[in-house]
């Protein structure tokens, strides 16, 4: 295989990690919150959560690129802080993947908080122990699995990111060439043989991926299963 | 009246309407058109001397439209941004050797909106399958002597919108591009652009083609012909084209 | 040492309760299914607010749920699946504080017959497994005053019975108060001493348990529930039975072993007993008590007798026809024949 190719494979897979361990740390405290808010506006902020899921990554890319302008505040905001620019850099990208996977780490969070509310959480309140300890040793042990999942989730889902990395990422190889787009380049340049094998890599990875996937969500399924 | 339907004479009119359609309706014309050409070829087809003709209209890229008529796309004309696809269709099989015609030249402008962005990213279109970034980086890579760095767009559109929104402090984009984006705001920033000479770069012949395929091959000829008139030259220069013959003029 | 007051609505009508009990071992708190019966407990915890709570002149009203010096066990009160039967005991028992009761694992284990469950899988318990476990687990959080919401509705009456001894042992050795929710008055005449009666939100009556079960009966047309109280159960292994005798008056009873707990009290179904003027020669009839009319009082189309036996009271139900044919009066001696104490019912 290419250089080049193993390169994006690389940067890929770096990406995809990066994305899903962010969106776990930010999306861990703000599950815990969402699930017991009790509040009118809770369908407003669930919707503004699973947008990314409806809209066109080319969408989600074109504002990016819009927001990360030098000529707008953000992009000066984020020149002032780090002296580079988000556009055409890793860090841009990754920004991209966060919002674009936020939904597929969410919502396993959003459903392992609330089954451990309703259930167990009420029973423990009861008991009388204090909600640190209740975190600690009661909400976070029964979250594993769901906490597996929205990784796995998260990391599969950004693999495939196509088109806000297009829009965005400037194909630069290292930085923002990702496997989606070094495949699309192999395609439009008829160069049907790398197509292929990087491919056939990119289906192999994301397989495995998936199926460690399942392999967590099993264990949830029986473990809700036995608890019902 | 209101019993018509039910005879056998409503129905014999109903199947009279029906077939009577092709009688005197228009032909209609599909043409695939690469992305960049895209908006002229739209002002082109409001030309009265078209008017018999019903044109359906689809954009992809050249390789992507390429693609879809190797696997039998039902169009009837293919206007490429390159000679290569035309060429290779024509090569196995797919469109009439003698429909062959350059019908445009793309012409290149460097193109930096304003002096405050200070960052020192060329936008071009990737030179990898876009014939426009070829061009684009050779220019860049013989003519251009202030230090520059590479970003990639996926189309000669894509790099002007990265220069359009900042990221990009300039660009190499398609003079089409610049002038279409004037004619709807008047922004003066569009017309802070240098164009090309032509012996800077290799030729952006966009070529185009009758698919074989064609179950209109009357309109579709007709069409190439009126893609060639010298009044389709005049139309393509005010637009941002150069037409075979014809001389640059700013 | 219980007062509250609580005024809450509820989804079809309101919670309106003012209650001060000055002293109490175990209170039963009886009504229909849907009457607030668990809003009051879970008023009384904390997990909603009333506008007054007080135990034992505390007053606890602003405190959350982990201070109250009190632990609640909910209808709904799953064991947590991360962990096996032994690490569910130890959770209250490591991470509940302020623990006044000192009841330590071991004791609880013994007293419950945990043993062979220490290291299964919660998931792999029985009905009747998992609500030992889970009383287990209430019980270690270290509290001095308990409330449990329907704590043994899935236990069938003789595992139930000894479990409700169990809660009325460890109110005499070790203190503990219970607050105890039930829909089955059998339950509470067993173990309670004090009894609240809840219908629709409101506090129909509360008192000495044997007064409010009265009353309960009388107001809904029900034979009652008779409790007798023996002492000194001994065991004859020819027949496998218990001997029980009634203190008073040395009257001798057979039970099977399952209906012989540690409070020494049998409940007995009117259903169950039968009487006539003259002393049953049947040999089958064994369980037969002499005693004294005390009391015949018409119910609709059946007849309501009261009989002092070992100045015990015992209610039994005839009909019409029985009472009119069998000629006895008030004040007269009377031979109960207690059935189904000899075979499993």
């Amino acid at each position: 295989m290419l250089a080049s190719d193993v390169t994006a494979l690389w940067l890929t897979i770096k990406l995809a990690f990066i994305t899903a361990a962010i969106l776990l740390i930010i999306c861990i405290p703000l599950a815990w919150q969402l699930a017991s808010f009790k509040g009118k506006l809770k369908p407003i902020l669930e919707a503004l959560i699973a947008m990314p899921l409806v809209l066109p990554p080319t969408l989600m890319g074109f504002y990016l690129l819009v927001l990360f302008s030098p000529t707008h505040a953000f992009g000066q905001f984020w020149f002032w802080l780090t002296g580079t620019q988000l556009a055409f850099s890793f860090q841009g990208v990754v920004i991209g993947s966060l919002f674009y996977s936020l939904p597929f780490v969410m919502q396993p969070l959003l459903a392992g908080f609330k089954q451990i509310n309703t259930t167990y959480n009420q029973a423990a309140i009861a008991l009388g122990i204090s909600p640190f300890k209740r975190f600690m040793y009661l909400t976070l042990p029964l979250l594993k699995p769901s906490i597996g999942s929205a990784f796995a989730l998260g990391f599969a889902h950004t693999l495939g990111e196509f088109g806000l990395v297009l829009m965005i990422g400037g194909n630069i190889q290292g930085e923002t060439q990702v496997v989606s787009i070094a495949l699309y380049d192999h395609v439009e340049s008829l160069n049907y043989g790398a197509a292929h094998q990087l491919s056939l890599v990119l289906l192999a990875i994301s397989f495995a991926c998936l199926v460690l996937l399942f392999k967590f969500n099993k264990t949830v399924i029986n473990g809700a299963a036995n608890r019902a | 009246m209101l019993k018509l339907y039910n005879t056998w004479y409503g129905y014999l009119l109903l199947l009279l309407v029906v077939f009577s359609n092709p009688l005197n309706a228009k032909e209609t014309l599909h043409i695939a058109v690469a992305s960049n050409f895209k908006p002229v070829l739209q002002t082109l087809v409001t030309n009265p001397a078209l008017k018999n003709i019903n044109i359906k209209i689809s954009a992809a890229s050249s390789g992507v439209l390429h693609s879809q008529i190797m696997h039998g796309a039902p169009y009837d004309i293919f206007l490429s941004a390159d000679a290569a696809r035309p060429h290779a269709l024509i090569k196995d099989g797919f469109a009439l050797k003698n429909s062959l015609t350059t019908y445009a030249i793309g012409l290149l402008a460097l193109w930096q909106p304003s002096n405050s962005v200070i960052n020192n990213k060329l936008a071009i279109a990737n030179p990898r399958f876009s014939p426009y970034g070829q061009s684009s980086a050779h220019y860049a890579k013989n003519y251009i002597k202030t230090p520059y760095e590479f970003v990639y767009a996926n189309n000669i559109t894509h790099a002007f919108q990265f220069v359009e929104t900042g990221n990009a402090a300039k660009g190499l984009v398609a003079l089409s591009t610049l002038k279409s984006a004037y004619r709807k705001t008047k922004n003066k920033k569009y017309l802070n652009y240098t164009l090309i000479e032509s012996e800077k770069y290799p030729e952006i012949t966009q070529q185009g083609v009758i698919i074989s395929a064609t179950k209109h091959l009357t309109a579709a000829k007709k069409f190439m012909a009126f893609l060639n008139a010298p009044s389709t030259a005049k139309t393509l220069l005010e637009l941002g084209y150069k037409a075979k013959e014809s001389d640059v003029s700013k | 040492m219980l007062k509250i007051q609580c005024h809450q609505r509820l989804d079809d009508f309101e919670l309106h309760v003012d209650l001060a009990i000055n002293q109490f071992d175990i209170l039963g708190v009886f009504g229909p299914s849907g009457s607030g019966k668990s809003s009051l407990l879970q008023a009384i915890a904390g997990l909603t607010t009333a506008q007054n709570v007080c135990i034992n002149n505390h007053n606890i009203t602003h405190l959350k749920p982990d201070k109250r010096l009190l632990t609640l066990q909910l209808q709904s009160c799953p064991l947590f699946p991360h962990l096996n039967v032994m690490g569910n005991l130890l959770f209250t028992h490591k991470h509940c504080k302020n623990k006044s009761n000192n009841l330590t694992p071991d004791q609880v284990i013994d007293l419950l017959a945990l043993n062979p469950l220490l290291n299964r899988d919660v998931s792999g318990l029985s009905g009747g497994e998992r609500q030992r476990v889970i009383f287990a687990r209430t019980l270690l959080s270290g509290q001095s005053v308990i409330l449990l919401d329907e704590p043994f509705s899935a236990l069938d009456w003789s595992t139930r019975f000894t479990m409700l001894g169990a809660v009325q042992q460890l109110n005499k050795s070790h203190g503990i108060k219970f607050i105890i929710v039930s829909h089955s008055l059998k339950e509470l005449l067993y173990c309670s001493d004090t009894l609240l009666h809840i219908a629709k939100g409101n506090v129909l009556q509360c008192g000495a348990t044997q007064e409010v079960v009265q009353s309960i009966y009388t107001n809904k047309s029900q034979t009652p529930l008779s409790i007798l109280s023996y002492s000194k159960p001994e065991f004859n292994e020819a027949f496998g039975l218990y001997q029980l005798t009634l203190s008073n008056s040395q009257q001798h009873l057979y039970a099977v072993p399952s209906l012989v707990k540690q409070n020494h009290k049998l409940i007995i179904e009117s259903s169950q007993i039968t009487y006539s003027k003259v002393k049953p020669i049947n040999e089958s009839s064994a369980n037969v008590l002499i005693g004294m009319l005390e009391n015949a009082q018409q119910l609709d189309e059946k007849w309501l007798l009261t009989v002092n036996v070992d100045t015990q009271l015992l209610y039994c139900a005839v009909s019409k026809r029985q009472w009119q044919q069998s000629a006895v009066s008030p004040g007269e001696q009377i031979y109960l024949t207690i059935n189904n104490l000899e075979t499993l019912n």
